[in-house]
């Protein structure tokens, strides 16, 4: 994943605003949904790159205009050299093989009416990759790949559980030999038990056939579990982009500190002694997003500047890329900030711990 | 929180079953836990465990036809709910057993003002007047941390969040100060921060109220931070229930150890491999004699698949539902565990050894 290598996608401003229409006869737009306001970011050769965000941070939206399902409002997605955005239809749909992606709802996302035979051999036919025996056989070839049993290639979505489901949606995905695959909360449907059989089937995949992924998911700790990078949305915008690691030891956007803190460890030792920051209200809506930084309102360290100046998305460390005013003023920045930015505060650091009761630093176990 | 003290519920062997086409499904099959005054009781297992028909039986609200309540017996203070006529048991929920529902966005009537949806329970239960009513309602708005409560207490539930939504529902349940609240996955249709201020918002409620509570769900992660104890679901049965530090630390039943192991952690970084639990929940309208887990498990012996096992005690309300219990304990397979004493362990295991009981490990 060195730097000098080209990414495999390259995404540079990219916008996504739905339009708002009202009247019956002559219809007029009275205002657009800034799902998606400006995003900038690369996705590297055999990386699997993690992007969560709340509900209605654009997240989706963003996976979905990645592979042109909606066309742009603005910006380029540079895929393997070539901007997907002017390509004409038919260069799009060539391309189209090389981009997969896998639903979040395994219920809604198959055919019920299709065979399941039919479903992963469809982009086969689409196109035109194989047919007769030769598609049968891949077919086959794809359900054993995902852990399905090709007996059961007649059948249909509705005989499947949840998890068999995700996997016909997976092998669909895997049937055009693509090299980017955008995972849109693949595992959120799922049962618990069914959810770590799906990420370690998704993991062995990219190691066998060197794929690429967007990891669309809200849950932290899955996509903290399945990515390389991280990237983390707020209301249209990406206001922290780094490595697993760096974006749990040490955020450096408030947003990213308060979702972190948010998130519970199954262990209730290490619960016990976390800090918790509570962010104050809801998310605006996105048809009227703040001023200036669109965090500003839920921010609990913004002053005068965040309301007026939306922040930069820069790259503040080595591959940590934020946007935020803290960043260039350390002067403003205070105390219990410092601490979790500069990585002290991260889960059960033993340093802290006997920091804040000097007695217990006998007892340590392990 | 002494085992001695007086439990406030308790469900005895509790089955709760539904006639279906393709058979009796046993929903909820030989249930037994209890919960003490001012205790909160995590109850953890995928869906279809049980986990929420259970309260569902205890707050009455079965239907009958297509339920048969098998068995069984709920001790509320004493008072076993199940004799309850209808109109009996109607002073009871709502009043002094209450309930918060997993969906926001369903479980308030769209038609009615929250205002009319919050003081009914107060006229209904406590003969509150409808201004009295009023300022109570308003005052526990204010307490769940609702914004301009007054002004938003003529509104309709969809011009709240659902955050908002949530906190509404709190409030609803919390109106008549009951002794048991009911929370059943109050968190999963929220964002994690607002999941976050939920929590909180129980933990002070809980702390001001001294209110009972059972809270449901299927993020261990939530249960770790809430829970002073936790039952393990599965399939209509209690696998295991043990005080929360025993349960993450001392694992005593297998189908625990999986679910510890198969949930990926915040705080672990990529190298720690998920151990998924492999094939899928058994169909309960299919019930085999034995421990229902026990096709699916690494542990497995033939006596497994003949008898359901005698709980295992260890004390402290450590109670596992394990033929192997002893071993599975021994092994030490908590949450400190490493992958590689884990692929040991499970590699002894389906060998077909059996893990050699030490004496009590610390």
């Amino acid at each position: 994943m060195s730097e000098q290598q080209e990414p495999l996608l390259e995404v540079r401003g990219l916008k996504m605003h739905f339009p708002i229409y009202k009247g019956a006869l002559i219809r007029k737009e009275v205002a657009r949904v800034k799902a998606v306001d400006g995003l900038s970011f690369k996705i590297h050769r055999g990386e699997t790159l993690g992007l969560v965000g709340e509900s209605g941070c654009g997240k989706s939206t963003t996976g979905r205009t990645l592979l042109q399902l909606y066309t742009p409002t603005a910006g380029e997605v540079i895929f393997d050299g070539v901007d997907l955005v002017k390509l004409d239809p038919k260069a799009l749909h060539a391309q189209r093989r090389n981009l997969q992606m896998i639903f979040q709802d395994p219920y809604a996302s198959l055919n019920p009416r299709m065979t399941v035979g039919d479903i992963i051999g469809e982009p086969l036919k689409v196109h035109k990759l194989a047919s007769g025996t030769e598609a049968r056989r891949r077919v086959q070839e794809l359900m054993e790949i995902v852990g399905l049993d090709p007996r059961f290639v007649r059948r249909y979505p509705h005989e499947f559980s949840g998890g068999q489901r995700q996997r016909i949606g997976i092998a669909r995905a895997l049937a055009s030999r693509p090299s980017f695959i955008v995972c849109d909360e693949p595992i959120s449907a799922l049962d618990v038990s069914i959810q770590a059989q799906i990420m370690n089937l998704l993991e062995d995949l990219q190691q066998e056939f060197g794929l690429t992924y967007l990891f669309i998911a809200h849950d932290l700790a899955a996509v903290r579990h399945i990515s390389d990078r991280i990237a983390v949305m707020y209301l249209g915008h990406m206001v922290e982009l780094a490595t697993g690691e760096r974006m749990y030891e040490a955020p450096m956007h408030p947003y990213t500190q308060a979702l972190i803190s948010a998130v519970p460890i199954p262990d209730p030792e290490i619960e016990a002694t976390r800090q918790r920051i509570v962010l104050e209200g809801d998310v605006p809506s996105p048809i009227n997003p703040p001023s200036g930084c669109v965090f500003h309102t839920r921010c609990p360290f913004a002053w005068e500047r965040c309301k007026k100046e939306m922040p930069e998305f820069h790259e503040a460390e080595p591959d940590h890329f934020v946007a935020c005013h803290l960043i260039d003023e350390p002067s403003r920045q205070p105390e219990s900030y410092k601490k979790i930015a500069a990585g002290s505060v991260s889960g059960s650091d033993p340093g802290d711990v006997s920091d804040a009761a000097p007695g217990a630093s006998g007892g340590e176990e392990e | 929180m002494s085992e001695s003290s007086e439990p406030l519920l308790e469900i005895k062997n509790l089955k709760t079953h539904f006639k279906t086409d393709e058979g009796v499904v046993r929903a909820v099959d030989g249930v037994s836990y209890s919960v003490r005054p001012g205790e909160c009781v995590g109850v953890v297992g995928e869906s279809g465990s049980g986990k929420s028909v259970t309260q569902i039986t205890v707050l009455g609200l079965i239907p009958q036809p297509p339920g048969i309540i098998a068995g069984g017996e709920i001790l509320f203070k004493g008072q076993d709910l199940l004799k309850l006529k209808p109109r009996e048991m109607r002073k009871i929920r709502g009043n002094r057993i209450s309930m918060i529902w997993q969906d926001p966005m369903t479980s308030l009537n769209p038609f009615l003002k929250i205002s009319r949806q919050l003081t009914e329970p107060l006229m209904t239960h406590q003969g509150m007047s409808k201004e009295q009513a009023r300022e109570k309602a308003v005052e526990m708005l204010a307490k769940v941390g609702i914004p301009a409560a007054r002004e938003r207490f003529d509104q309709y539930p969809h011009q709240f969040s659902g955050g908002m939504r949530q906190r509404v529902m709190i409030a609803m349940a919390l109106l008549c100060q009951p002794e048991l609240l009911i929370a059943d996955e109050p968190t999963t249709a929220l964002d994690v921060t607002i999941q976050a201020q939920i929590l909180e918002l129980i933990k002070d409620l809980r702390e001001d109220f001294g209110t009972s509570v059972i809270m449901i769900t299927h993020d261990l992660g939530v249960v770790a931070g809430m829970a002073d104890r936790i039952i393990v679901m599965y399939a209509g049965r209690v696998m295991e229930e043990a005080p929360s530090n025993e349960l993450f630390h001392k694992p005593s039943h297998p189908y625990t150890v999986g679910l510890l192991r198969s949930v990926p952690r915040l705080d672990k970084g990529r190298a720690a491999r998920l151990i998924p639990i492999p094939g899928l929940p058994p169909n309960v309208a299919k019930p085999l004699p034995g421990c229902p887990f026990a096709a699916r498990c690494k542990w497995a012996q033939p006596k497994c698949h003949e008898a359901f096992p005698e709980p295992v005690d260890f004390g402290d309300g450590h109670r596992s539902y394990c033929w192997r219990a002893e071993e599975v304990r021994a092994a030490d397979l908590g949450t400190h565990a490493s992958s590689e004493h884990i692929d040991d362990i499970e590699a002894r295991v389906t060998a077909g050894e059996s893990i050699e009981l030490q004496g009590e490990a610390g």
